[in-house]
């Protein structure tokens, strides 16, 4: 009779797990990777190590209210054009005021160089070269609106190819600084 | 003997089927349970507070926020000590904080706002806030604490 009970013993048949086991692998192997998926890291937009901008020059006119300045390529590569940040407030740690919109154009073509709040030094990408002798570059800027400014800064912006499309890249690292003086 | 079953072709088929039903029901089952991922540049969105870079300094009660990295920020929390007690805020529910771009600080781009009375804030701590993709559509992500930058007042 013992014999008979454990011969009478009932399960799934195997087939059927066969098949549950099977099924239940490939849908937990199909969630754990998309869900995993998201947390492979990619190549991010980062500024190549050796771009470097350097204020040449600044010349700031109390009176007339216009403000020079001139910046120059020392790095290794190619910079696309920079954002130029001042301050109205004697002592501020952080330069907030966005100055792109008060460049003087002396053209319409280089008004239109003026991409968001990046000012590009031309329409080609990267055209302040380090190779270039002349890699020399000057814009004045209309600084009316404010009674006085005291310090810009600059952070040079890179157009860089990344994932087959091109982005625009800030070079935070490399920013530079200089505090004004009236001339 | 004669056993009456059920052809090869027809069982192989049959399997097959049930195999893949099986699989939909478990699947969709599942992915309810799963908490949604929310994506940014194609990755998840905890892992682009690693490259956000920004500074962030408060002056005679103006905070002034500056955006250096290629992470665009939508929006911050800001969290204020003050006589003893921290409240936390959107940036954008401050009243002087109308400055606030709809569309958040792009990159290179500055804010400069109120956040309350100079005299009686201790502390600010600052924390950036992300807009991502979900399955769901656009979703908000806070970058936690060594994500944000505290300032002492």
């Amino acid at each position: 009779m013992l014999f008979q009970a454990a011969n009478n013993k009932k399960g799934l048949s195997v087939i059927i797990g066969y098949v549950l086991l099977i099924v239940i692998s490939i849908v937990m192997s199909v969630i754990v990777y998309q869900w995993l998926k998201t947390y492979v890291p990619k190549d991010v937009a980062s500024c190549q190590d050796g771009t470097s901008m350097f204020i040449k020059k600044t010349t700031y006119n109390c009176t007339s209210k216009i403000l020079t300045v001139t910046v120059t390529n020392t790095g290794r590569f190619g910079i696309d054009g920079y954002f130029i940040r001042t301050s109205d407030t004697a002592g501020a740690e952080l330069a907030t005021i966005d100055l792109s919109s008060k460049l003087i154009g002396t053209t319409a073509e280089r008004l239109e160089q003026i991409s968001g709040s990046e000012i590009r030094f031309s329409n080609y990408e990267n055209s302040l070269s380090p190779e270039d002798t002349a890699n020399v570059h000057s814009d004045s800027f209309n600084t009316s609106s404010y009674t006085r400014l005291y310090k810009i800064e600059l952070i040079p912006v890179r157009i860089q190819e990344l994932d087959n499309q091109k982005r625009v890249v800030t070079c935070g690292d490399a920013k530079s600084e200089e505090a004004l003086t009236c001339n | 003997m004669k056993k009456k079953g059920l052809s090869p072709i027809i069982t192989t088929i049959l399997l097959v089927a049930l195999t893949l039903v099986i699989i939909a029901i478990i699947f969709f089952w599942f992915k309810g349970m799963v908490q949604e991922g929310v994506t940014k540049f194609g990755k998840n969105i905890q892992l682009v507070c690693e490259d956000i870079e920004f500074e962030a300094t408060y002056e005679s009660g103006t905070l002034n926020i500056v955006n250096n990295g290629n992470i665009p920020i939508y929006s911050l929390d800001v969290k204020v000590g003050a006589s003893g007690g921290y409240q936390t805020k959107s940036i954008k529910d401050f009243g002087g904080a109308s400055a606030w771009p709809e569309s958040g600080l792009k990159q290179g781009a500055a804010f400069s706002g109120s956040v309350g009375s100079a005299s009686s804030i201790t502390e600010l701590e600052i924390f950036p806030v992300l807009i991502g993709t979900s399955t769901s559509g656009k979703k908000t992500f806070t970058c936690g604490g060594q994500y944000g930058q505290t300032i002492t007042v």
